[in-house]
């Protein structure tokens, strides 16, 4: 799969550039593009905006320290940076204590209302219709079980455990969503 | 190998399991349309995060700024690249990332993190004493740190597999006791290059024991090795 354009962000990439040279400024504008996309992220996955507000720091600062490390040809600044986000809400979840924690809200909360209802909820803007879209585009089982992932930061092992149904299924089930996720949104129309 | 393949969409959703993860990125490092697969996967992904966008407080910018102007940036990679010829460097020839399992493109800046303290001009390395308990757990292993930083790594030679279930862990040992300080498990060939979590600053002793997985808050396993630093 050729890496396309579609998430390309050129004020980010030339931001994460003069990060590299130490620019301050250039950090306080970088903070201001993505900070609400890694807040919103964090508080998502965490469920806990204190602890949101954790990982928005850690990933900013890790940002700030490795940004002249930063391998531009292996993706775009931003698709890093919220690769970063997601991965850092992810380890919250999983210690121990929060694991549990989170068993138990997301039996009793979101769960038994399908996504459909999540998303359609959310303000609307060009990128956020969009991503909308696509995901519209999925079936309700596609949906869910990719958001089981991204949102709720389940495994595949929690993920089939949640559902009922066998790992290889959720495997599937994840690649076909993200497959058609990919197409969806590499869609310039 | 096409079964590996096939974990590529789970891996860029951090989905695996953590020993998944791990086999997943070993083979991720030599397999070029697994690379283009995970950061098409990437770009996905982050455009799902558009939907939960929301403002942070104010004080969060205030602080993340304030940080940043006092927090040194690591150099670019192959700077002080001539501190490579001494000891440890050998160990970086294994490049394996175990601990932190943060994917490939992370693993990327985890291998960056080892590299820049094994490439540091300050790094001192520190040889771990088995305890009696450990003296057939490991034929080396070493700490290698940069004192004025806090920063450290672990390297071991000739681990002992671990049954199913167990990691070795690492602590960091001050005056107020034992702190967890990342968990691991050896490659196959018995060697492990651990990112030691915590400040390891002079004074405090290294430890390392084995738990189960996920590991504990305090050592339940008999302690194999100190090094003091």
């Amino acid at each position: 799969m050729p890496r396309s354009e579609r998430s390309s962000d050129p004020g980010v990439d030339r931001l994460m550039r003069q990060l590299s040279r130490g620019d301050t400024k250039a950090f306080a504008s970088l903070y201001d593009a993505v900070a609400p996309s890694v807040f919103g992220l964090a508080r998502r996955v965490t469920r806990d905006s204190a602890i949101a507000e954790e990982v928005t720091q850690e990933v900013m600062l890790e940002v700030w320290r490795t940004a002249k490390r930063f391998d531009a040809s292996r993706g775009t600044a931003r698709t890093y940076i919220m690769t970063l986000a997601h991965r850092r809400s992810v380890d919250r979840v999983r210690s121990e204590e929060a694991s549990r924690r989170r068993t138990e809200a997301v039996g009793h909360k979101d769960m038994d209302r399908p996504y459909d209802s999540v998303y359609e909820h959310v303000e609307r803007d060009f990128d956020r219709s969009k991503v909308r879209k696509a995901l519209g585009g999925l079936s309700q089982l596609q949906r869910e079980a990719i958001l089981l992932a991204y949102w709720e930061g389940l495994t595949q092992t929690e993920i089939a455990t949640h559902l009922s149904i066998p790992v290889g299924t959720v495997k599937t089930r994840i690649r076909d969503a993200m497959l058609r996720l990919g197409t969806a949104l590499g869609d310039t129309t | 190998m096409s079964e590996l393949h096939d974990l590529a969409p789970l891996y860029a959703l951090h989905a695996l399991d953590k020993l998944e993860e791990a086999r997943f990125e070993r083979h991720l490092h030599g397999c070029e349309p697994c690379q283009q697969a995970v950061a098409g996967y990437r770009e996905s992904t982050s455009s799902l995060a558009e939907i939960t966008r929301s403002e942070p407080p104010p004080h969060l910018r205030e602080r993340v700024l304030s940080l940043a102007a006092t927090t040194r940036q690591e150099p670019a990679r192959g700077e002080s690249a001539a501190a490579m010829s001494y000891g440890p460097a050998r160990w970086a020839a294994a490049a394996l990332i175990l601990v932190v399992g943060l994917g490939w493109w992370m693993s990327q800046s985890d291998q960056r993190l080892i590299d820049s303290v094994l490439r540091h001009p300050d790094a001192v390395t520190v040889s771990a004493q088995p305890t009696p308990d450990g003296l057939s757990a490991f034929s080396e292993v070493r700490v290698v740190v940069v004192p004025g930083e806090g920063r450290a790594l672990l390297l071991a030679e000739g681990l002992r597999p671990l049954e199913p279930n167990r990691v070795y862990a690492v602590w960091v040992i001050d005056s107020d006791g034992a702190h967890p300080a990342g968990l691991f498990r050896p490659a196959r060939d018995g060697t492990a290059e651990v990112i030691i979590e915590g400040d390891v600053i002079p004074g405090v002793v290294v430890a390392m024991t084995v738990e189960p997985e996920g590991g504990s808050d305090i050592p339940t396993g008999s302690v194999l090795l100190t090094a003091e630093t």
